[in-house]
Formats: structure tokens, C-alpha cells, sequence
């Protein structure tokens, strides 16, 4: 998935508006990233990448260029 | 052959309510349409301070009995699933035996379980049954999770409600084939710090019982579990989709089971869900959403149930029920 699409569902799924999403923001800097948009950041990636992504592995990630390059990652290990 | 069947369910919430409205007021940056949109729920039914699942089991129970399903004298053998018991010891069924005037020649036994644990104890009642032990099981499963739950998280508050839903269990030698099984069991113990209450028991004894769960790990066991869990269970049941009547999951959370039903292909028309005006009840939320879907006519006599129940332990489980 391009990254311009991977930030366009990570910003539905935040509740946050269009646009506002470019890669370097740290998750745990923003409020909107909280226990509802994990969960939905996880059945986003396991429908629409095919990804069951492990918690170990969300944790790792600090920014939602992270994300992105995480489930890119998972995604092409099968 | 007696074979069990579930002949009546009837369920009681708490008068208490705590409204997304309540809930938005205390976390000022979750909107209502928020928590609604990730949960589906609307409202959630809370016990009182001094009302336990002892109080919540014996008000459905009563409710079961009122409707003249069942009579106290004839119920001989007492089911309570429960979490949350009135207290470590006595058993809490032994409580709601003499409560509801049921004989003193009835067994009465606790299980803890949670969310799988309608499918674990219609498991039970069903061996009681077909193995000439009992002849009536008043199976309950009454929970006040709420207790647990420390005000300051939001995150559980906003998902799990307090309630009890009573099933009759009961045999018959009239039956041409069972109305209960097969059965499909699963557990994984290296899940159980994900959904865990540590304080008040004997391994850490500091006081407070608090809830913590670890809502991805938990979304992650789900997604993992429950197509497999599912497959297995029409595997041997000899069912595909398509014979099933209504599929009844724990209702866990709407957003989870949407997400679920889509992973594994069942169509909207046939998949219950019915949390929104009481939230997550554990293992009294497929009886509960059972009883709701019989009031919404959604259940024909003689149809074919699957329920499939999944959560704290890891613990997992399904079973198909022919509605009677």
C-alpha cells in the first residue's frame, strides 16, 4: 500500500482530519493515538494489508512513518 | 437417550446506567459518537455498591421461574460462571441455592471462567444431563466486573457492563438427536497477563482488585483464535456457514466482532449482535444476546445456533444449539 493511502486510513482511524498526518509525528505525542486507535490500527492491518501485526512489534515503533515501515515490512514476509 | 437441551434463558441488568453521555463528561477528549463508533455500545448497566453477582444471578434466575419455565423445587443441580463471587468462600451457588428456595438435595458448584464461559458451562450441564446426574441445571452466569475496574481507566470502564443471564438446562428422552454439541475447547495460558485481576488473590494479596487488560494483545489472540476455533467447530459439527441459523458471539465489543464476522465471511443477516444498551457482560453476554434475539424474533423453534465464546485465560470455545 502507498504511504499516502497507509496515512489516509491511520487518519480515519484517529478520528483526525485529512492531511494532518505526514510521517515524522511521534505516536505518543498525539492523543488521538490511544487504546481505541490501536485496536483499529490493528484490524486495518490485518484486513486491508493482510498483516496480524504483534504487539512486540507496535511497541517498537516510536513514529507513524514507524508504522508504516513496520507493517510494509510484515506485509512482505508473508 | 435423555439428551440436554437449553429450554429457557432470561437475563437482569443493574437499574444503575452509565451512559457514553457520563462517560465523555469524565474524559473530555473521547467524544460520545467516539466511544460509540469503536465500541458500539451505548450504555452500560452497573451494580450497585453493595450488590453482588449472588443479587444479579437471583433476579434472573427469579425471572426465569416467574415465567413459570421452571420451579425451584425441581431444579437439581446449581451452575454459577462467575469472576466476580461474593466472596472466596462458601461458593457463591451454594448462596443461591438456599436464595431460591432451590431443594437441599440439589448440587450446587462455581466455575470461573469469563467470556468462554457459557460454552464451558452448557459443556457441564450437558454431561450432568445425558449422564443421568442431574435432570434440571439452573446453569447462571452473573458478573460484576466493574468492581475490578479502576474509575481512572477508561479504556475497560467504557467496554465491560455488570449482568446475569440464567439458562435452563434441561433433559429429555423425547429427542431424536442432541440439541447440545458438539463441543469445540481451546486454552492458552501464556495469554493470561493480557486480561487480569492480580489483587485480592494469593499471589499478590495488596488490596484493591484492579482490572488491567491489554486491549492488542487481547484484539491480536481474538483475531488469531476465533477463525480457527470456528473452522474447527464446523468441521465437526458437519455444518458450513449456510446451515447455520444465527451465529452468537461474546459480545465483546461491536467493533471486534464486525471486524471478526468480515474475517470469516458470515453474512450480516446472520451474525447477532445486541451490546449496545449493556456493553461487554463476559460470560453472561451470549445468553443475554440469545434471550434479546428470542424477543426480537430472530430465533425459529428447531434453529440451528452456533455460539462461540472467547477471552480471558486465554480460554476459547464452541458449540451448536438446536433452539427448542
Amino acid at each position: 500500500m502507498a504511504k499516502n493511502e497507509f496515512l489516509h486510513h491511520l487518519e480515519d482511524l484517529m478520528n483526525v482530519s485529512r492531511g494532518e498526518l505526514r510521517g515524522p509525528e511521534t505516536l505518543s505525542e498525539m492523543s488521538a493515538w490511544d487504546s481505541l486507535a490501536i485496536v483499529s490500527f490493528l484490524a486495518f492491518a490485518d484486513k486491508d494489508l493482510g498483516v496480524n501485526m504483534p504487539v512486540s512489534e507496535l511497541e517498537k515503533c516510536r513514529t507513524v512513518d514507524d508504522l508504516y515501515e513496520t507493517a510494509t515490512r510484515l506485509q512482505q514476509q508473508g | 437417550m435423555i439428551y440436554a437441551a437449553v429450554r429457557a434463558i432470561d437475563y437482569y441488568l443493574p437499574e444503575r446506567v452509565v451512559t457514553n453521555d457520563d462517560l465523555a463528561r469524565e474524559y473530555p477528549d473521547w467524544t460520545i459518537d467516539k466511544i460509540k463508533g469503536k465500541t458500539g455500545i451505548e450504555r452500560r448497566h452497573i451494580a450497585g455498591a453493595h450488590e453482588c453477582s449472588s443479587d444479579l444471578a437471583v433476579a434472573a434466575a427469579q425471572k426465569l421461574i416467574e415465567r413459570g419455565v421452571c420451579r425451584p423445587e425441581e431444579i437439581d443441580y446449581v451452575l454459577l460462571c462467575t469472576q466476580s463471587p461474593d466472596y472466596f468462600l462458601p461458593t457463591t451457588a451454594c448462596i443461591l441455592q438456599h436464595k431460591l428456595k432451590i431443594p437441599t438435595r440439589a448440587g450446587a458448584l462455581d466455575m470461573n471462567l469469563g467470556c468462554s464461559g457459557y460454552i464451558y458451562g452448557l459443556g457441564l450441564a450437558k454431561g450432568l444431563i445425558e449422564t443421568g446426574q442431574a435432570r434440571q441445571v439452573l446453569f447462571i452466569t452473573a458478573e460484576t466486573y466493574s468492581k475490578f475496574i479502576d474509575p481512572a481507566d477508561r479504556s475497560v470502564r467504557t467496554i465491560f457492563g455488570d449482568g446475569a443471564a440464567a439458562t435452563l438446562v434441561r433433559g429429555s428422552d423425547g429427542m431424536a438427536a442432541e440439541a447440545i454439541g458438539p463441543f469445540v475447547y481451546g486454552t492458552d495460558g501464556s495469554g493470561a497477563e493480557n486480561l487480569i485481576v492480580r489483587q485480592g488473590g494469593m499471589r499478590a494479596h495488596e488490596s484493591g482488585p484492579k482490572l488491567y487488560m491489554n486491549g492488542p494483545e487481547i484484539f491480536n489472540f481474538t483475531l488469531r483464535t476465533v477463525p480457527r476455533c470456528l473452522q474447527e467447530f464446523l468441521e465437526r459439527s458437519e455444518k458450513r456457514v449456510e446451515d447455520i441459523d444465527l451465529f452468537v458471539f461474546h459480545q465483546a465489543n461491536k467493533y471486534m466482532l464486525e471486524h471478526l464476522r468480515d474475517k470469516v465471511k458470515i453474512p450480516r443477516e446472520k451474525f447477532f449482535i445486541g451490546m449496545e444498551s449493556f456493553g461487554n457482560t463476559v460470560s453472561a453476554s451470549i445468553p443475554i444476546a440469545l434471550r434479546q434475539a428470542e424477543m426480537q424474533g430472530k430465533i425459529a423453534a428447531g434453529a440451528n445456533i452456533a455460539l462461540v465464546g472467547f477471552g480471558v485465560g486465554y480460554s476459547w470455545g464452541a458449540t451448536l444449539i438446536r433452539w427448542s
